[in-house]
Parts: C-alpha cells; sequence; structure tokens
C-alpha cells in the first residue's frame, strides 16, 4: 500500500516536470497572445525534473527539441525587429555622433549575441546526457529573454530616442522661426504699426516652444544609457517617458498654431 | 647727277627719315606716359573702398544713399518666407504622429517579452 502510494506520487511529479517543460517551450507564443507575465521554470526546477524522471528519455529528448526550435524562433524574431531598427537610428537628426555611435553599437552588439546564443542553443542537442542538455537548453533559453531584453528595452528605447530627436528638430526650426517673426515685429513696431499683441502671442510661442525642448531633450538624455540590466532591475524603468514627448508634442502644436496666428495677423497690418 | 633727297645723308651720318621716325617714338612714349599718368591718377582718387584692393573685383561705383522712409524687412522675415517656414515645421509636425504611433506599437510590444524566472 505504501509502495503504490510512493508510486503515484513519483508519477505525479513526473507529470508536474513534464509540464512545466512544456510550458517552457510555449511560452513565447503564450507571452505574445497573452501579458509579459509568462514565467519560465528555474534551471534548478528542469535539472532536478529531468534528473527525476529517470527512463522517460524519449520525452526529454522531445522536450529537447521544442525548446531549441521555440528558443531559435525567438531569436529570429528579435534578430528581424533588430535590423529594423538600423534605418531608425541613422535618420535621428540631432543626436551627437557619441550618441549615434553609442546606439549602433548596442543594437550590432545585441544582433551579435543573439547570434552566437542561437549557436550555443544549438550545440545544446549535443550534450549529454539528455538531462543536461536540456538544462543546458532552458539557461540558454533564458538568456535570450533576460541578457538583451529586445522587446523590453531595446525597441521602445530606440523609438523615444527617435521621437525626442525629431521634436527636437522641430524646436530648433520653430525656434528660427520665432525669432524671424520677433525681427518683423522689431521692424513693424520701428515704422508705427501697433504689435503689441502679436509680441505676447510670440513670448507664449517661445515659452511652448521651450518647454518642449525641456521634456524632449530630458527625455532623450535619460533614455539614451538605459541597458537591458537597468530593465531587469527595474521593470518601470521606461514609464512616463512616453508622455512627456507628448507633452511636447501638444506644446509644439501650439507654438506652431501661434506662429500661424502671428503671422496672418503681420500679412494684414 | 646726284639730287639732294631725303635719304641723303646729314654729316652725321643719320638720314632725314630716321629724324622723323624718332620723333614720332619720341611723341609716342610722352603721349602713352601722360595717359598712364591721367588714369593712375583717376584710379587713386575712385578707390575709396576696401573692396577695391581685391585686384579681381572690380570697385564698385560710388553710391549715393537716400534715409529710408519705412525701415528695411530684414532678409527672411518677409511673409512668403514666414509661410515657407510655417509649413516646413507643420510638415514635421504631421511626421510626429507617426513617431507617436511607433512609440506605442513598442511600448505595446513588450508584452512580447517573457519575464526572467524569479524562482
Amino acid at each position: 500500500m505504501k509502495l503504490s502510494n510512493k508510486v503515484t506520487k513519483t508519477g505525479l511529479l513526473v507529470a508536474a516536470i513534464a509540464f512545466s517543460l512544456s510550458v517552457l517551450a510555449m511560452g513565447s507564443a503564450a507571452a505574445q497572445s497573452a501579458s509579459d507575465t509568462t514565467t519560465t521554470p528555474s534551471t534548478s526546477t528542469a535539472a532536478s525534473g529531468t534528473g527525476g524522471s529517470g527512463g522517460s528519455t524519449a520525452r526529454q529528448q522531445t522536450e529537447l527539441s521544442n525548446i531549441i526550435n521555440k528558443g531559435n524562433e525567438e531569436i529570429a524574431r528579435r534578430l528581424t525587429s533588430l535590423n529594423a531598427l538600423d534605418s531608425k537610428i541613422t535618420a535621428t537628426k540631432n543626436l551627437s555622433n557619441t550618441d549615434l555611435t553609442f546606439l549602433e553599437n548596442e543594437v550590432t552588439a545585441e544582433i551579435s549575441g543573439l547570434a552566437s546564443l542561437k549557436t550555443a542553443l544549438d550545440n545544446c542537442a549535443t550534450v549529454t546526457p539528455v538531462s543536461s542538455a536540456v538544462q543546458c537548453a532552458v539557461i540558454n533559453a533564458r538568456d535570450i529573454i533576460g541578457d538583451y531584453r529586445v522587446y523590453a528595452l531595446i525597441l521602445p528605447k530606440v523609438q523615444l530616442v527617435k521621437m525626442a530627436d525629431d521634436q527636437m528638430a522641430i524646436e530648433i526650426n520653430l525656434t528660427t522661426l520665432g525669432q524671424k517673426i520677433q525681427n518683423r515685429i522689431t521692424n513693424d513696431l520701428a515704422a508705427g504699426k501697433n504689435v503689441s499683441s502679436l509680441q505676447t502671442e510670440l513670448n507664449t510661442m517661445i515659452a511652448d516652444i521651450n518647454a518642449a525642448q525641456a521634456l524632449s531633450t530630458g527625455v532623450e538624455q535619460a533614455v539614451l544609457p538605459l541597458l537591458p540590466s537597468d530593465y531587469n532591475t527595474n521593470r518601470s524603468v521606461l514609464s512616463g517617458y512616453a508622455t512627456k514627448l507628448q507633452t511636447a508634442k501638444v506644446d509644439l502644436q501650439s507654438a506652431a498654431a501661434l506662429a500661424k496666428t502671428i503671422i496672418s495677423t503681420l500679412k494684414t497690418i | 647727277m646726284k639730287h639732294p633727297s631725303i635719304y641723303s645723308r646729314e654729316e652725321s651720318g643719320n638720314t632725314f627719315v630716321h629724324i622723323l621716325v624718332g620723333i614720332a617714338i619720341i611723341a609716342i612714349v610722352v603721349l602713352v606716359g601722360w595717359r598712364v599718368a591721367v588714369r593712375n591718377d583717376k584710379n587713386t582718387t575712385s578707390t575709396v573702398s576696401p573692396a577695391s584692393t581685391n585686384s579681381t573685383t572690380p570697385a564698385p561705383t560710388a553710391k549715393t544713399t537716400t534715409a529710408a522712409t519705412t525701415p528695411m524687412v530684414s532678409p527672411g522675415t518677409d511673409n512668403a518666407s514666414l509661410t515657407n517656414d510655417l509649413n516646413s515645421v507643420n510638415g514635421q509636425l504631421s511626421a510626429q504622429s507617426a513617431d507617436n504611433s511607433s512609440v506605442n506599437a513598442a511600448l505595446n510590444d513588450q508584452k512580447s517579452e517573457i519575464t526572467v524566472p524569479t524562482n
């Protein structure tokens, strides 16, 4: 009776471990459709599980193949996304050469690192015994996520920097336009024209530009140096920046609207 | 019988033609010298602008300036130029919508990442 209970418990344990490994293999697909909270089993669990499964070598082999195949799919997906980033980075207008090189090097390092990881993951298939091979594959599959943070950090980071950079280009042009309008108002004032209301509107326009400038410059400076390790430490490391850029965008739209009003009035006086 | 001619030699040995040619040459030299002297004098009095020191640039002719009755419009501050600049800015602002969409899409794609195991 006691022996029978023991056998049953062992069977349940094996089933539970097998289920955990299946979750690992399908984890990524589940994450795409559901949320970012899918949790892969820890290495120790996988190792003890494969060790405890005893004779189920065929099942472990299948699980190993699943992990490697799914891992390769995830690496390929990330490589495609990273390669598409290159044009975004080179299209930036106001980044210094140092910052531009930093971003390019970061993306290049992610691409080469993931390519090396693919090789390491594939090589797990040659590890013996199969329980160690599974352990090897689990470790490498986990590194796809934790070491690179392609979707969690790199992609949104580059997009945020790009948007901030584009805003800075607009701010430069709006500032130049504001200076020209100021010259025109000064000249019209010297000619005896009533431009006092236009000066007030111009001052508001310049204030809007300055407010936007502070936001977009601040976002670029804060986001640019972030690394995957920063995200691992703080999952909310990117929160709030999109909102700041949105506010800056509204400020710039307001400044442009004021410029339009001022220019329209200048045409009539 | 020999007639006295313009080719006849004087006691010094020069012909009459030689004398005429010499006078002509002296006259030409004097005339050319006088013209050059007059031209130099004109240049000295007209080159008052520093720009005229540039040998490749013709000296500007003197201009009389009249007091402007209305202030001059600074370069680039005319209506057309301001409108042009504004249109350029508006074009850039339109592109911000695409940037905004890309940022939101990337932030949504964060869900594509699987969290690091903590156990």
